[in-house]
C-alpha cells in the first residue's frame, strides 16, 4: 500500500473568523471559502480544511469542539485505494463518497479518508550554505529579508491522543501497511506510511481520551522555522513550546496554542528513514525529547550603540 | 481623565496592593461574559477572569493536563459561544462556576481557583497565589 501521507485535515471549529485568521497569519493561502467554512493549502495543495463543527457533512466528533473532524490521506495510485477499501472492509464499514474519496474509521475512532494523491509539485528557496559544499543560496542574494513571506510547504504529520495505544497502532500497522520507525515507551508510536520516508506522519500518543494533540506543516528550514514562529509571536499568538530540535526525527518545532482543538507547530528538516531502520524505544523526558531549546526574547543589542 | 484613560487605568491597576490583596482591575472594566488575562510574564498571563453578571471567577492560567496556559491569543481562554472555558492547548473544556474539566484528555479534573471578591466595584485576589502541582 503506497499511502504517500496525509493531504488534508479537516476540522470543526466553533470560531470560523479566528481560526481564518489564525491561518493566514501562519502562512497559508485561502483557496476556498464559503459560510460553511474555508480551504487553506500549503505550495504543494495540501491543507488544512474548517467547517462550522455543526456542520452535517462531517464526520461524527470524536472530541468536544473545536477539534479533528477528518484526516485525508493521499494515496500514490488506484491499485492502492482498492487495497484499502478492500483490507478495511473486512471489519468495518467503508464508503465510497460523492466527492470521490473513499471513508471508514480507524480503530479509535478517528475518521479517515483516502484520495488519489493531489499533491503539486513545488520548489521553495533553500537558504542555508554549507562550507565545503556546492551554495544553495545564489550570489549577491540576501538570506536575511525582513518582510520575506514563509513558504509554507506541505502537510507534515499530524499527532492524535489514542485511549488503547496498542489497537491504535496496530491498526495503522497491519491494516495500511505504516511502519513505526519510532517509539516514546511512555508516548506511543512514531509511524510513517509505506509512501514516505520521513520520520513520521504520525505519532500517537497514549491518553484517557481521543482528540488532536498537534499538527504541522514544514518550512523550508531552519531558519525558515525560527522566522515563523518569531512572526507568530509578534503576531500576538501564544507559544506551547519551542523553538527548539527534537531528538526522534531530528525536526525543528516550534508548538502554539490553536483555536483547532489541538496545537499548531511550524516544522522543518526532519530526518528520513527506510526499511532497514531499526526502531528505538526510549522514554519521553526533557532530555530525550529535544536537543536545545530556546526561549523567545525581544530584540536586543548587546551595549547598545556603544562600541 | 486623559483620552483612552480608562484602558490605560485598569492595564496600571494591575500592580495595586491593597493591603494582603490585589487589585485585578475595575469590575467594569472586565465586561460581561468575557474573559480576560492579568499579570503578564514572559507573554504569557497568570491568571485569567471571567465574568458572569456580577460575579467574578478567577483561575490560574493553567491547564491541569500539562501545567501551561489556555488562551491561544490575547484573552481568548473562552469558547466562541462564551459558555466554557476551553484550553486551547488540547481543546479540554472547562465550566465556568467550578473549573472542573467535563471534555477533554484532562476530563474530570480542574483548574485552580484564585479566590476572588469584588468590592467598591473593584475586583480584588490575595496577594499570595494558589500554587500548581508542577
Amino acid at each position: 500500500m503506497k499511502i504517500l501521507g496525509p493531504e488534508s485535515l479537516v476540522f470543526g471549529v466553533d470560531d470560523l473568523d479566528a481560526c481564518c485568521k489564525y491561518l493566514t497569519d501562519y502562512g497559508l493561502k485561502k483557496t476556498d471559502s464559503a459560510p460553511s467554512g474555508a480551504t487553506f493549502e500549503a505550495l504543494d495543495g495540501t491543507c488544512a480544511v474548517l467547517r462550522k463543527a455543526a456542520d452535517a457533512g462531517l464526520p461524527p466528533a470524536v472530541a468536544a469542539a473545536p477539534n479533528i473532524r477528518e484526516q485525508v490521506y493521499g494515496v500514490a495510485d488506484q491499485a492502492t485505494l482498492a487495497a484499502i477499501g478492500a483490507e478495511l472492509a473486512k471489519d468495518r464499514e467503508v464508503k465510497q463518497g460523492s466527492d470521490g474519496l473513499l471513508r471508514a474509521h480507524d480503530d479509535s475512532g478517528y475518521p479517515l479518508a483516502f484520495q488519489l494523491s493531489q499533491r503539486r509539485k513545488f520548489s521553495a528557496p533553500k537558504y542555508f550554505n554549507v562550507p565545503g559544499m556546492p551554495a544553495h543560496r545564489p550570489i549577491n542574494a540576501i538570506a536575511a529579508v525582513e518582510a520575506a513571506d514563509i513558504p509554507i510547504c506541505t502537510l507534515s504529520h499530524i499527532v492524535l491522543f489514542a485511549p488503547d495505544i496498542a489497537k491504535a497502532e496496530k491498526f495503522y500497522s497491519q491494516r495500511l501497511g505504516f511502519r513505526t520507525v519510532d517509539v516514546f515507551t511512555n508516548l506511543g508510536p512514531f509511524m510513517r506510511p509505506a509512501g514516505t520516508l520521513e520520520h513520521h506522519t504520525l505519532f500517537l500518543i497514549k491518553a484517557p481520551r481521543p482528540g488532536l494533540q498537534h499538527f504541522t506543516f514544514h518550512v523550508p528550514d531552519l531558519n525558515d522555522m525560527l522566522k515563523a514562529g518569531w512572526n507568530f509571536v509578534r503576531k500576538g499568538y501564544k507559544s506551547f513550546w519551542g523553538p527548539g530540535r527534537h531528538v526522534l526525527g531530528s525536526n525543528n518545532f516550534w508548538y502554539f496554542n490553536s483555536p483547532f482543538g489541538g496545537l499548531m507547530e511550524f516544522d522543518s528538516d526532519m530526518d528520513l528513514h527506510d526499511d532497514s531502520w531499526k526502531p528505538r524505544f526510549i522514554p519521553a523526558n526533557q532530555q530525550t525529547s529535544q536537543t536545545f531549546l530556546f526561549n523567545f526574547a525581544e530584540k536586543w543589542s548587546p551595549g547598545d550603540q556603544k562600541h | 481623565m486623559v483620552a483612552g484613560g480608562s484602558e490605560a487605568l485598569s492595564r496600571a491597576a494591575v500592580s495595586n496592593i491593597r493591603g494582603s490583596e490585589r487589585v485585578l482591575c475595575r469590575l467594569q472594566d472586565l465586561a460581561d461574559g468575557q474573559a480576560r488575562g492579568f499579570m503578564p510574564v514572559n507573554r504569557e498571563d497568570r491568571l485569567f477572569a471571567v465574568r458572569r453578571g456580577d460575579v467574578v471567577h478567577v483561575y490560574l492560567n493553567s491547564c491541569p493536563h500539562n501545567w501551561r496556559p489556555l488562551d491561544f491569543a490575547q484573552d481568548r481562554f473562552l469558547s466562541a459561544d462564551g459558555r466554557e472555558i476551553v484550553c486551547y492547548a488540547h481543546g479540554a473544556h472547562f465550566s465556568i462556576e467550578r473549573g472542573l474539566c467535563t471534555a477533554g484528555v484532562c476530563q474530570g479534573e480542574s483548574l485552580i481557583a484564585v479566590p476572588v471578591r469584588v468590592e467598591d466595584g473593584m475586583i480584588l485576589i490575595p496577594l499570595e497565589l494558589p500554587a500548581t502541582p508542577e
